[in-house]
């Protein structure tokens, strides 16, 4: 009895929610309030106006850039709250010898990884300073130079990837997205423009765009080293053993 | 200097502590108990760039701040309005509870997490300040899941298995209230194409209402209410609440709830308006018929139990749906007659957050000291902490709305409110609540001064200075505004506020 009475009450949140997403304007045409309110000026002026050929880009980092400050955040309060749940990590906690060990017996995986990591590391850089140009950009770039850390935990060891990897390190790198926004969102204000501004006035136009290049920049490496930073400063975390 | 930082201000107030969290750690690895003067050092800066806005607020009304200097719709408003004045409260009780808090904490978990727990508590009220002055709908979402996230972590900080049990049972309920907002905001911005809110609204008006609007409308408007902890979807919050160390209690069961009725009056009267396209009256009886319930049902489960905490969770229910109903009585066809139902719901705001403070700081100095959770065993503490349980008792006068306390105003206007919109049945159902908090707080009271101690060691004495102030100071506030300063403050600030809120003139 309940379960049908769940099952019918679901049903009809299915059907209210398809009833409203059929009634939703249809997507991709010309004349939605979606395309034709705020997004023109973002395709028609972004390049010139926000300084970045990605026009992605141009709107998480310039147009909302706040918005995206708030999602770095909310990365590195992901962090944090693994570590008020289960604590940094602490080798002498690790009994469990398929952890300590990896994959001993493979040669193969330790020659391929070994001769990959660089490479995955080099393409995170690659995606992360050109952002601006092509599809890419800080938060993808995060994730592969996590993605390259993890692999090398896995196969070498957990203990190897800790004596490399150190903690007071990451400690300092954990936050670099949030304080990258930041450092870069407050030098406007000392010109009494508001936070976030990249443009800063009085510079003669060159320079303008030079410096707006540059912070732009600054905020895709902060997010890509924080994001990285955080997701292999979880995985270490969460390779703790039951106490 | 001061006009360069008040016209920063609204900005200002967040990112510090945005920025300030993520410093947390770094200045730590110096020595690991910086972290609180450092946490307060923010705490204080983030109050005084409120105190400058709030000032302006006074002096010549809304303050708007366009980020990255992009007008809204194209950029992102940050708006700091009657209700965004909120975040003075929020500011102003996170430094009371952050001093409170150094003692507590350092007795409740290891020196090693100290550091996390002062960068999660930054992480929190600059969500919590985030939501409540932002102007755009996705900035807000944004906030919020800043401040869940941070609010799930901090109740399971201790370690023990009850509190990972209460804090997941938060998480799930809080994920899905966060997943119904994200689907609202996404309806909302296929329907108008723009997320500022004032021009939404002006969207809104123009393109009329379609289906979609509504079923947003009701997704946020659900979302908010898991927030909030209105009845049926209230379980997460007596464990939650209950089992977190007491200052992280303070900071839910004060603040962050009422960042859910933020968030409701946000969506039904800045957003849709009570005179826009979508017609609100019956939405809003059937959240004055769950308030009913909200305020009859939590302070009925408070009756069986035996947890100081837990009793204070549930009354903590029982109160949003006093708040609740102050919405629901609204008359959407007379907002003019409607004001003081408006006003009690935000005089309530405001003064459950100071009581229910206060409420837990006091039963976390009475746990710091005796290590006792359960009424049975707490026989007899007021004669030996007579200071922390005299606060106690001011708490408990107040939040049962004993006249000359703050929670007497609160629940005067929105009973009030109830007789203008001639439904006597949501008064007698108030006042019926009234008297069953009334009869489990006199509970408290007397087992707390009148029965003979069992279980007391002679040690027990007086909570540490640091704890002792800020109960005392929060005391002191439910005595003082309740008596001399509650007319200047409603004409002041509340009741533009809720004029503003209606689509009053002032």
């Amino acid at each position: 009895m309940k379960r049908i009475l769940t099952f019918f009450i679901l049903f009809l949140l299915w059907l209210l929610m398809v009833s409203a997403v059929l009634a939703l304007p249809p997507i991709g045409s010309e004349t939605t309030p979606v395309t034709t309110h705020v997004i023109p000026r973002y395709l028609e002026q972004g390049v010139e106006e926000a300084g970045a050929e990605n026009i992605v880009t141009c709107v998480i980092l310039n147009y909302r850039g706040y918005d995206t400050m708030g999602e770095v955040t909310v990365i590195f309060c992901a962090l944090i709250a693994v570590l008020a749940v289960v604590g940094r990590e602490d080798p002498k906690l690790h009994t469990s010898k398929v952890d300590l060990v990896g994959i001993k017996e493979s040669v193969i995986v330790k020659s391929v990884v070994r001769f990959l990591a660089p490479f995955i590391m080099l393409f995170a850089v690659y995606i992360m300073l050109h952002g601006k140009e092509s599809p890419g950009g800080g938060f993808q770039a995060g994730a592969i130079l996590g993605a390259s850390i993890i692999i090398y935990t896995m196969t070498f060891s957990y203990e190897l990837a800790l004596s490399k990897f150190f903690v007071k390190v990451r400690t300092l790198m954990e936050g670099a997205g949030p304080i990258a926004f930041f450092a870069c969102g407050v030098v406007a204000l000392f010109y009494n423009q508001n936070f976030l501004t990249y443009i800063i006035p009085g510079l003669d136009p060159v320079t303008q765009t030079a410096m707006r290049s540059l912070m732009i920049e600054i905020i895709e490496v902060g997010i890509g080293i924080g994001g990285g930073t955080v997701i292999s400063s979880i995985f270490l975390a969460m390779e703790k053993v039951e106490k | 200097m001061t006009t360069y930082l008040t016209s920063h201000s609204p900005v200002l107030m967040e990112i510090i502590f945005l920025a300030g969290a993520a410093l947390t750690p770094i200045i730590s690895l110096i020595r690991k108990k910086l972290a609180f003067w450092w946490a307060l050092i923010v705490s204080t800066l983030g109050f005084y760039f409120c105190m400058l806005a709030a000032a302006e607020l006074y002096r010549s009304g809304p303050l708007s701040y366009y980020l990255g200097g992009w007008r809204p719709p194209y950029g992102i408003e940050i708006k700091f309005d009657y209700l965004g004045a909120f975040a003075f409260l929020i500011l102003l009780l996170n430094i009371i509870i952050m001093v409170y808090s150094k003692k507590y904490m350092e007795h409740e978990i290891s020196e090693d997490k100290l550091p996390i727990y002062y960068t999660l508590v930054l992480l929190l009220v600059g969500g919590m300040v985030g939501v409540t002055i932002t102007g755009d709908i996705f900035n807000m979402f944004v906030f919020m899941e800043i401040l869940s996230l941070a609010g799930y972590s901090l109740i399971a900080i201790t370690e023990e298995r009850l509190n990972a049990m209460a804090s997941f049972k938060y998480l799930v309920m809080g994920a899905l209230s966060s997943l119904l907002l994200l689907v609202g905001i996404a309806f909302i911005y296929n329907v108008t194409g723009s997320l500022n809110m004032a021009d939404i609204s002006l969207k809104l008006q123009q393109y009329g209402a379609s289906t979609t609007a509504y079923v947003a409308v009701a997704a946020l408007i659900i979302g908010f209410t898991v927030k909030a902890a209105m009845f049926p979807v209230h379980i997460w919050l007596p464990d939650a609440h209950g089992l977190a160390p007491s200052p992280v209690s303070a900071l839910l069961s004060g603040l962050v709830i009422k960042i859910g009725i933020v968030g409701i009056l946000r969506i039904v009267f800045s957003i849709y308006r009570i005179a826009g396209p979508i017609n609100f009256s019956y939405l809003l009886d059937v959240l004055a018929w769950f308030a009913t319930a909200t305020v009859i049902f939590g302070a009925f489960f408070a009756f069986f139990q035996d947890d100081l905490k837990i009793i204070l969770a549930y009354s903590s229910v029982s109160n949003i749906g006093y708040i609740l109903m102050g919405i629901g009585l609204i008359s959407v066809s007379n907002p003019a007659g409607s004001v003081n139902a408006m006003l009690g719901a935000l005089t309530h705001v405001a003064a459950h957050a100071i009581i229910k403070s206060l409420l837990f700081l006091s039963a976390g100095a009475i746990i710091y000291k005796t290590g006792l959770r359960k009424l049975n065993d707490l026989k007899g503490i007021g004669k030996k902490m007579p200071i922390t349980c005299m606060a106690l008792v001011i708490g408990a006068l107040s939040i049962t709305g004993v006249p000359g306390t703050v929670g007497f105003w609160a629940k005067w206007y929105v009973i009030n409110g109830a007789f203008d919109s001639g439904r006597l049945f949501f008064a007698i159902a108030m006042l019926v609540g009234a008297l069953m908090v009334f009869a489990y707080y006199i509970k408290i009271i007397n087992v707390i001064f009148f029965r003979i101690p069992e279980n007391l060691t002679a040690e027990v004495d007086e909570a540490p200075l640091s704890m002792l102030i800020p109960i005392v100071i929060l005391a002191a506030s439910c005595l003082v505004y309740g008596l001399f300063y509650i007319n200047p403050m409603i004409t002041n600030y509340f009741m533009p506020a809720a004029k503003s809120l209606l689509g009053l003139a002032m």
